[in-house]
């Protein structure tokens, strides 16, 4: 079924669409300065007057009677911004605070055999598929822009699984573990194969068959 | 008198081959790995899929023999699950932005809701149920995963949890059904419908009439805002500060399943054990009690109504092989219960371990939830007062 889309309205106020086409998280870089180090209390309890809610002739800004439609729309609008503000120094201060206590937990990765990331046709730093740890990283890179650079962590060495004929290796002496061992980081397929092969005819592993 | 001599010796042989049985439980070690969709999709083409907190599974857990986890370690599993769940569809590359959800409050393009059914370290069945944002059931689903000593192993451990299959299996499964189901058109109407429900969460007066129900409860687009509709705008930052709150909730994730990580790993590969040694016990009490009661009941017969001495002294000699193999298969039990008690300590040292993570976990989510709801009720306000403001009500 065909659906309409209703006539426009007036043109949104420019420092409200900041975010309207960015919609993937991660993208905090453009919130109008607001990336600022949070300081003081940015409990949402202690907004600002003028920043919450409640009727538009509150704020002392001006009798709602005696302006028009356009300046109305604008009190209310920078009442949003105001909260955006706020709302952004808050969850980013918690971000923060957060992030340093993943780091404080240890650096316990869970890392896994993706499909790995996908690359083209989107924008940088926003449509690649990222993982939650790199999600977090590049968060982290936000919000080292209002302080403190983010824990670099060590990178696991890159290991390649065993192929299907090679058992667990439970019961491998010091020599046929290594071997193993270095068959699973070998990134070359060949070298990585013949160290296979070194381990099959030093475990034994085909010769009962 | 042949038919007792018959008795006597298959009295006897059944009681030496049901002693000497062992059962050897043979394990597939095969891996699947997740599928990553051969197409390229623009990301307007990407579904941002929510998983929710899994259901702990705690009724049917109750009813489950095998399962030999506290209730309070489903709880912390329920919560640990699904951000592992999450990390392997983002991984996959096939969705959007994927999180597990603080709430049901915010909409998301897929919602994919669990329950654990099993979980003890060797084996792990999860009930898998994903519905789309216009309320379409795409399909309930379990998944179950046995797996062997192998996935503990301290290098396999270092890339993968134990249980990575099932999560890729799920993965896999969700990409496998967006393909055949779900046409591009569907997707845009998806994302839109998605937004509208955010939309009216904050302005129902403005966005009320763009969806409606149809007879099977699923939402249908009614209209679309305008491109440049300025409250629509409006609606999109606040969302993109949602999901700076969702990301925010997966910080708090992140670190639970940091600190659970190595207790936990640690009980389900001692759990795996255990539960290994305690099923074969008690699988070799029950073979001795049923061989050593045959036994005693053909020995018993052939006892007593033996007509020569050879026979009436077989029947003894069985009678008392049975009375052994029944003593020893009382010996496996009592075995078997020292196992059962250690896999008790063992979910009591955990459960002591992860309790104060899982009340930290949720205090955390609530309390910033609480306080960006209240935020929210703020910006309703605002936007009530410009819709009225653009109505030509103020």
């Amino acid at each position: 079924m065909p659906v309409g889309r209703a006539s426009g309205g007036d043109e949104a106020n420019d420092i409200l669409t900041d975010a309207a086409n960015g919609r993937r998280s991660g993208n905090y870089g453009s919130n109008n300065g607001s990336l600022r180090r949070p300081s003081g209390d940015y409990s949402l309890e202690n907004l600002p007057s003028g920043t919450s809610g409640g009727s538009l002739g509150s704020t002392g800004q001006g009798d709602p009677g005696s302006m028009t439609p356009a300046e109305r729309a604008a009190v209310l609008d920078e009442r949003l911004r105001r909260g955006y503000e706020i709302f952004d120094g808050f969850i980013l201060g918690e971000r923060e605070r957060a992030q340093n206590e993943s780091n404080a937990a240890g650096s316990a990765a869970i890392g896994g055999d993706g499909g790995g990331g996908r690359s083209g046709g989107a924008a940088a730093g926003q449509r690649q598929p990222q993982t939650m740890e790199e999600a977090t990283t590049a968060t982290a890179g936000a919000v080292a822009a209002v302080g403190s650079p983010p824990t670099r962590r060590e990178e696991p060495l890159e290991t390649f699984p065993p192929p299907e004929d090679i058992p667990s290796g439970r019961d491998d002496d010091v020599v046929a573990r290594q071997l193993r061992e270095a068959a699973m980081t070998e990134p070359d397929p060949d070298l990585r194969e013949a160290l296979w092969e070194e381990y099959r005819n030093y475990t034994g592993i085909g010769d009962d068959q | 008198m042949i038919l007792q001599y018959r008795l006597v010796i298959f009295s006897l042989g059944l009681a030496f081959l049901f002693s000497a049985c062992a059962t050897h439980t043979v394990k597939t070690t095969s891996y699947t790995p997740v599928v990553q969709d051969s197409q390229d999709v623009p990301e307007d083409f990407l579904l941002d899929v929510g998983v929710a907190l899994f259901d702990p599974g705690i009724d049917e857990y109750m009813g489950d023999d095998e399962d030999t986890a506290n209730p309070e370690i489903r709880v912390a599993e329920s919560r640990y699950a699904p951000y592992l769940l999450a990390e392997t569809l983002q991984r996959s590359a096939n969705w959007g932005i994927v999180r597990v959800m603080p709430n049901s409050e915010s909409p998301m393009d897929v919602q994919v809701n669990g329950t654990i059914l099993r979980s003890n370290g060797e084996a792990m069945i999860i009930r898998v149920e994903v519905t789309d944002s216009r309320g379409r059931h795409w399909y309930t689903e379990e998944y179950e995963e046995v797996i062997s000593q192998f996935s503990y192993d301290p290098q396999n451990r270092q890339k993968n949890d134990p249980f990575q299959a099932i999560y890729n299996k799920i993965a896999n499964d969700l990409l496998a059904y967006r393909q055949r189901n779900i046409e591009a058109s569907e997707v845009q109407e998806i994302r839109t419908v998605s937004e509208l429900l955010f939309a009216q969460r904050f302005s129902d007066d403005a966005f009320g009439n763009y969806l409606a129900r149809d007879r099977d409860g699923e939402y249908q687009l009614t209209a679309l805002p305008a491109d440049n509709d300025p409250l629509m705008g409006r609606i999109r930052s606040i969302r993109e500060r949602d999901f700076m709150f969702i990301d925010t909730v997966q910080d708090y994730f992140a670190t639970y399943v940091r600190q659970m990580r190595l207790p936990y790993d640690s009980w389900r590969e001692q759990s795996y054990q255990e539960t290994i040694t305690l099923r074969e016990l008690e699988a070799s009490a029950r073979r001795r009690f049923i061989a050593g009661a045959a036994a005693v009941v053909g020995g018993i017969a052939a006892a007593s109504n033996g007509g020569n001495w050879a026979t009436q002294a077989g029947g003894a000699t069985a009678v008392g092989a049975g009375a052994f193999l029944v003593k020893s298969g009382f010996d496996k039990q009592a075995e078997a219960r020292i196992h059962m008690q250690a896999l008790e300590e063992l979910g009591e040292s955990l459960e002591n371990a992860v309790a104060p993570q899982v009340i930290n976990l949720d205090d955390r989510t609530i309390t910033l939830s609480g306080s960006v709801e209240e935020q929210y009720g703020q910006w309703r306000d605002i936007l009530a007062d410009l819709y009225a403001v653009e109505m030509g009500e103020l």
